[in-house]
């Protein structure tokens, strides 16, 4: 590409992205903004998730881009994907979603748009980490492990493959 | 248009912006040299305040000069202001801005501009700023030796010899005169890396300077194998020896250690501050904090999540750092206690921390008068039901300060001596 043509598709992008940004100044909060899809987190989006999504098993993982394990971490999400199409994954990052711009370019650049993806929309991240795990103070990764029936299990820190893996494969035989 | 309004279309223009290049680059050279993270987040500020101003800043840190003056560091749209108080907040100086081209500051409660003061009345100013590749950083020193009127360019505390990331930097100024800087370096994992050999965490490094910060020691290792992503901390025994403590791995628990340099100005042993058993891969975010009283009694503070104990916690030293003991959970009475800071002044032991009661944010403190043994009822200073800093304090001639900023009220500075 030439610098020219890479000018003039720079200054399009910017145009473009700058009339949609125009459209939603009424609804920062809004997914609806053209860009990446990001939901917003608060004290009650878990209970929710939990009920929309029982009956089938799935993984939420909390992270952050000030958290480079969780962002090594994708690499595994990123993984089990691959080898399980069906799989489910729900990531939520404690980053305000007012950071919204650096939230996507970290999803962008770690492939994870295909992901459903949520960010902490509270001015005090405590009362939504209290409606998650009182004893929860903010330290990642932190994932939590929803089986068919709705049970769930927390692993602090950087999941494995090969547990997640392992995990996976006993649900799907479960469900059989 | 209100300010608000565009302060928010601007945002989102700006957010546009980067979206824009974003894309340009990724399609040329993929993920390679990404440009900095934008720094510039949405920080509001509180009615009738307009920027720069630390009412608007996300953190300050606050520091005390001898002549009673409170000195302030806090970063606005990618600069570092410095400014100072003499009246608790009612007023402040002109700010002066000391780097004069935006840098992407790290500007989280964990990892903020801060301060110390020589001997001198110079003040010395760290920060650490994100580097072009990612979940790298640098640690910059800045001083002023003109009581505040100017500050020189910050310049990199890394010394050049080998490829690194720097965060999570600490500042302390003995008696002498003599600075010194800890921080979290990721020179000895780059070349583990380089010859696939394992290496758990990051290193804590250090160096000093004894020419009012014109010239300093090499980089110097403290000890391999930290935490990665907490703040370290540091004081002064006997305001002389240097006392560092930060959140290392003990065969892969992530529990506190401390180290004390002796007489000749070296390293000594490191001591484990406490057995947690917190073994988990993972940024807690979460560092710890000293305080050296005048009888050398140490107070420290810290979080863990281990098998042992879990949350924030307290414990004291009267052995320089050997055992500690008097252990008690802060704020076990709340929600969410978090991110304890700990200060000792004139026979007084203060602990402050954040925590989440009455649907709002609470800054609470409790304090000791017999050097940590026992413990006042917790108190609440201020509550918030906007954004806030973590809790800090300060203290001058046997007087106590909290200070907090809080999008909503801005930044505030309460007297808490004696309470």
């Amino acid at each position: 590409m030439t610098s020219q043509k890479l000018l003039w598709g720079l200054l399009l992008t910017v145009v473009m992205a700058g009339a949609a940004a125009s459209l939603v100044v009424k609804s920062w909060d809004d997914k609806n903004t053209g860009e990446l899809a990001i939901n917003p987190f608060m004290k009650g989006t878990l209970a929710e998730i939990t009920t929309s999504k029982a009956g089938k098993p799935y993984v939420l993982a909390f992270w952050s881009y000030n958290c480079g394990i969780c962002v090594r971490e994708m690499e595994v999400w990123r993984q089990v994907k691959k080898e399980f199409p069906e799989f489910e994954l729900v990531m939520v990052t404690t980053d305000s979603i007012e950071n919204k711009p650096r939230i996507s370019q970290v999803l962008e650049q770690e492939d994870m748009q295909r992901f459903e993806n949520w960010a902490f929309s509270d001015p005090i991240p405590a009362r939504i980490r209290n409606a998650v795990d009182p004893k929860w103070r903010g330290e990642l990764p932190r994932i939590h492990f929803y089986d068919a029936k709705g049970a769930m299990t927390v692993h602090m820190g950087m999941a494995k493959k090969q547990d997640v893996l392992a995990w996976y494969t006993k649900q799907e035989t479960e469900r059989l | 248009m209100t300010q608000n309004k565009f302060i928010r279309i601007s945002f989102i223009l700006l957010a546009a912006l980067s979206f824009g290049s974003t894309t340009a680059v990724a399609s040329d050279s993929k993920k390679k040299d990404k440009p900095a993270w934008d720094a510039i987040a949405v920080h509001s500020c509180p009615a009738g305040t307009t920027k720069p101003s630390p009412h608007c800043a996300p953190t300050v840190a606050g520091t005390f000069a001898e002549d009673g003056r409170l000195w302030l560091a806090w970063p606005n749209d990618g600069h570092v202001y410095v400014n100072s108080t003499t009246d608790n907040g009612k007023t402040f100086s002109t700010p002066v801005k000391v780097n004069t081209q935006p840098q992407s500051i790290d500007n989280n409660g964990e990892n903020r501009p801060k301060l110390a003061i020589g001997p001198q009345g110079d003040i010395y100013l760290t920060y650490s700023i994100h580097a072009k590749k990612k979940y790298t950083g640098d640690v910059l020193f800045s001083r002023s030796i003109d009581g505040g009127q100017s500050f020189s360019q910050p310049r990199s505390i890394n010394d050049g010899k080998s490829k690194s990331s720097l965060r999570f930097e600490s500042i302390a100024v003995a008696d002498s005169g003599e600075i010194i800087i800890v921080w979290l370096d990721k020179r000895d994992l780059f070349q583990a890396k380089a010859t696939k050999t394992p290496y758990p965490g990051s290193a804590i490094y250090y160096i000093k300077s004894n020419d009012r910060g014109e010239s300093f020691t090499p980089n110097s290792l403290l000890e391999h194998h930290t935490c990665e992503c907490c703040r370290t901390a540091i004081d002064l025994d006997e305001r002389i020896r240097p006392v560092i403590v930060w959140r290392h791995i003990f065969d892969g628990a992530r529990d506190h250690a401390l180290i004390r340099f002796d007489d000749n100005g070296l390293p000594g042993n490191l001591q484990r501050t406490s057995v947690d058993n917190w073994a988990i891969e993972s940024c807690p975010h979460h560092g710890p904090s000293i305080s050296i009283d005048n009888n050398n009694i140490y107070h420290l503070t810290w979080f863990t999540s281990g098998t042992v104990r879990q949350g924030p916690f307290y414990a004291r030293s009267s052995d320089q750092g050997a055992s500690f003991d008097h252990i008690v959970e802060i704020g076990a009475d709340g929600a969410q206690a978090e991110h304890p800071f700990v200060l000792s002044e004139s026979g007084i032991v203060y602990a402050a921390w954040k925590d989440f009661g009455d649907d709002k944010t609470r800054f609470r403190i409790m304090t000791s008068s017999d050097q940590g043994m026992s413990w006042s009822a917790a108190k609440v200073v201020a509550t918030s039901a906007d954004k806030s800093d973590h809790p800090l304090l300060v203290a001058k001639d046997g007087r106590v300060f909290a200070t907090w900023r809080t999008a909503d009220a801005g930044f505030r500075i309460f007297d808490i001596t004696g309470e």
